[in-house]
């Protein structure tokens, strides 16, 4: 009788523990634990800083030598700083410039005279190479540069290499105002 | 099969031995004892959300422009949490949420972004951490304890990260971020 029972009944324990163990590890133990994930984004972002002094203009005060009427060869104006400039991915700057017209003279200068000044305009302290617009040239290649890291300092822009649009054989007419805009732009690039 | 009907049989054998104690006197007197057990088992309760997005965490205007924005508090309730034996705790291992990219950074930025990360309440002094990566990202994930909680203990548990801040408040590099935190509720290390 008794081996019979004790038979009967082990094998019953033993389809039981499995089941019984399973649900202890998958539910409770002695400790728990839970993973959180913290995210956020940055997304990619540029600024050209501020203009440094006198509203970001360059003031070249008489083009001409009023002895000869011919372009100054010594215009000269201090460099542009804009300060605190960054981009938080790569990104591209790039310099664009119109040449300096003249503002109030109308229709084509007769032979012998022009109205508009060519120049070069670049800024540095982005990349390696400046960027660089010569507004007499038909094409600027140099004018957009890449920077691969993300990036903060100070941009120079300067101004240099004046020339008489038409040649230096031509003289610039008379105007109270030539006037020509410069645009540097910071871009992120992904 | 065979065995069913030799319990039956031992059944009927027991019978005539009971009806016989029974009537031995007017009364009689037996204990039974009534045994289990209670496993130790601690539980953190469903947590009301396991992803903390930050969303955008720089300011996108203003004179603070690209670097961090002033983040509110988030918080993460884990209701009904509990320990039904004595002598636990607490443990919070967390890191800086640190961008993916993995690049070098340049001076004046940060791929990392530290906060301070707190679990309440379980005992005297509490689990409390402050990230503390680099502007580079490097930096292992900290571990903080809270005190031994002396008894069985059911609590209303509160996650909450504050204090979000950039390694010199630096400019924060574009990219996705992220970073873990891992909160055990278990037996105290001081046993």
């Amino acid at each position: 009788m008794k081996p019979n029972l004790i038979s009967l009944l082990i094998p019953a324990a033993v389809a039981f523990a499995p089941g019984v163990a399973l649900a202890q590890d998958g539910e409770a133990s002695s400790s728990d634990s839970e993973n959180f994930q913290v995210i956020g984004t940055v997304p990619a972002l540029c600024s050209v800083g501020i203009p440094d002094n006198s509203g970001g203009v360059f003031d070249m005060g008489v083009l001409v030598d009023t002895t000869t009427g011919f372009l100054r060869t010594d215009l000269f104006a201090p460099d542009k700083t804009l300060s605190g400039a960054f981009c938080s991915s790569r990104s591209t700057i790039s310099v664009e410039a119109s040449a300096m017209q003249a503002q109030n003279f109308a229709g084509a200068p007769p032979s012998g005279f022009s109205s508009a000044v060519n120049y070069v305009a670049s800024a540095s302290g982005w990349t390696t190479t400046p960027a660089s617009f010569n507004t007499g040239a038909t094409t600027n290649p140099g004018a957009t540069q890449g920077r691969d890291s993300a990036f903060t300092g100070d941009i120079t822009v300067g101004v240099s290499n004046f020339s008489t649009a038409g040649g230096a054989t031509l003289r610039p007419v008379a105007d109270d105002q030539y006037f020509g805009e410069i645009t540097v732009t910071l871009s992120a690039s992904e | 099969m065979k065995p069913i009907p030799s319990i039956l049989a031992l059944a009927l054998l027991l019978s005539p031995a009971q009806l016989l104690a029974q009537s031995a006197g007017e009364s009689d007197e037996g204990e039974v004892q009534v045994i289990g057990t209670v496993t130790p088992i601690c539980v953190l309760g469903e947590p009301s959300d396991s992803i903390i997005d930050l969303g955008t965490m720089i300011d996108l205007s203003g004179p603070r422009v690209g670097r961090i924005a002033s983040i509110a508090p988030r918080t993460v309730t884990m209701p009904n949490s509990f320990c039904n034996y004595s002598n636990t705790m607490i443990s919070i291992n967390a890191g800086a949420l640190v961008e993916q990219g993995g690049a070098p950074v340049n001076t004046g930025f940060s791929r990392a972004v530290n906060y301070s990360v707190s679990v309440t309440p379980w005992a005297t002094s509490e689990a409390q951490l402050q990230t503390s990566a680099a502007a580079d990202g490097s930096g292992a994930p900290g571990t903080a304890n809270s005190s031994s909680q002396p008894l069985p203990q059911i609590s209303n548990l509160t996650m909450e990260l504050s204090g979000f801040t950039a390694p010199s408040d630096a400019l924060l590099v574009a990219g996705d971020y992220s970073g873990l935190i891992v909160v055990t509720l278990g037996p105290s290390i001081e046993d």
